[in-house]
């Protein structure tokens, strides 16, 4: 309770933009925590089903019997069965609605990341808010008629270093997860291609086998 | 694969944030706490080495007899010597050598020049019917130097002033010059030394009693 009393003194401390970077410190943790969940459960993808469609000529049933054990909201199950709903359209018709889908998986992968790019910039000049409004607090004690409350200076200059500190924490902790996730984020939109061509190469050939049986 | 929908962007995230956000702000707090915790040990105000404190051991007169009228009346007080000069000729203030001369409260020594009366204070001397009672007199437990400038030096070259203390109960101590030195700034300087002197107060049958003391503060620069 001690250590309660003494970290909520330390917060106010900090001054009014202790607020608005808590409220920052939050969402992007928030976002974190989502992508972090939603990279975990949606976008791994089983190695025996790579490997499946990695192997030319498999067998279609066999990769949607693989796919019924995907959740239904995987972001490769929603890719492959737009794939497979289509493959006995025009091959350029399945690649058409594979890269439509692609952009939507992609969109739902960046969602909200451009939060988090915001509050790597934005969370260190609110720190920076704080330090200027903590020194001018200070200065205001000093001028005039001297220094006449050293601990009303000192709190302000308290409050300015908590602030940017503050501040600089939430930025390292936003910028990390920021370029972790755009990372992870590349690297499944470029899985998602590569198998995707795989898909639309084994539709070509079974297309191109029944041209040459029909001729 | 009849039942397929396409699925709205991000559906399926909006929902991530109703979960996502407790976690996140419970968190936060978890880091502020952590943070708060290592501000407030690290803001701990180191406590300094006290400075050495210039005191010196005083030679307390003995405590007086048992109460005999007759012979505290016929015994007269001896001045006992306090203080024992300490010559520092390498610090930039020189230092004067004082000499305090005590005299016990029963009978104050008169000063060489007329010195008003004592105020009215609970005298320490016991009463003829205080026979049996416990008493002593009050004890300097802090008896700074005054230190003076070297422009006053000269004007206290063998200077000897004396002081009358009121010791209160309390210990709380009011001092007067009853026999001033000749310029009024060195006054003004050894009254400043002399209110910060701390006393234990007189004690008779085991309480605190007010009491008065003439010491004579003699001020020789070497």
């Amino acid at each position: 309770m001690q250590d309660l009393h003494e970290s909520w003194i330390a917060f106010k401390l900090g001054g009014a933009m202790i607020l608005p970077l808590s409220l920052l410190a939050v969402l992007a943790l928030a976002i974190m925590l989502e992508k972090a969940v939603l990279y975990w459960r949606y976008t791994r993808l089983p190695n025996k089903l790579q490997q499946l469609i990695e192997t030319y000529g498999f067998d279609w049933s066999v990769l949607e019997q693989e796919l019924s054990a995907l959740d239904r909201h995987h972001y490769f199950f929603r890719f492959f069965h737009v794939v497979m709903a289509n493959r006995n359209h025009p091959y350029w018709w399945t690649e058409s609605r594979a890269a439509d889908e692609a952009q939507v998986i992609e969109s739902g992968l960046s969602r909200r990341l451009w939060v988090l790019e915001t509050i790597v910039t934005a969370a260190p000049l609110l720190g920076l808010m704080g330090t200027i409004g903590g020194m001018m607090h200070a200065f205001q004690l000093i001028g005039g008629a001297g220094l006449v409350n050293p601990t009303g200076v000192t709190g302000g200059v308290a409050q300015a270093l908590i602030a940017t500190a503050v501040g600089l924490l939430i930025a390292l902790i936003s910028l990390f997860g920021f370029n972790y996730f755009s990372r992870l984020q590349a690297q499944t939109m470029d899985e998602m291609e590569r198998l995707g061509t795989r898909m639309i190469d084994h539709i070509r050939l079974d297309q191109h086998a029944t041209d040459n049986m029909g001729a | 694969m009849s039942n397929y929908t396409i699925a709205v962007p991000g559906e399926e995230l909006s929902s991530g944030l109703r979960w996502s956000l407790p976690v996140a702000l419970l968190l936060w707090v978890m880091m502020l706490w952590i943070f708060g915790r290592y501000f407030t040990a690290s803001d701990q105000p180191q406590i300094p080495p006290e400075p050495p404190i210039d005191a010196r051991i005083v030679e307390l007169p003995p405590p007086p007899a048992p109460p005999k009228p007759v012979a505290q009346v016929e015994k007269a007080p001896t001045p006992v010597k306090v203080q024992t000069p300490v010559l520092q000729k390498t610090m930039p203030v020189v230092v004067p050598k004082v000499v305090a001369l005590v005299t016990p409260p029963p009978q104050p020594v008169a000063p060489t020049v007329a010195a008003p009366p004592p105020p009215p204070v609970a005298p320490t001397v016991p009463s003829s019917n205080a026979q049996g009672t416990e008493q002593l007199g009050a004890r300097a437990l802090y008896q700074p130097k005054p230190k003076l400038s070297e422009d006053l030096l000269d004007a206290t070259m063998h200077a000897v002033v004396m002081a009358r203390f009121h010791i209160a109960a309390d210990g709380s101590v009011t001092v007067e010059l009853t026999q001033p030195a000749p310029d009024p700034r060195v006054n003004q300087l050894i009254l400043k030394t002399l209110r910060t002197w701390r006393f234990f107060p007189a004690m008779q049958a085991g309480k605190p009693v007010a009491s008065v003391q003439e010491i004579k503060v003699a001020i020789d620069v070497d």
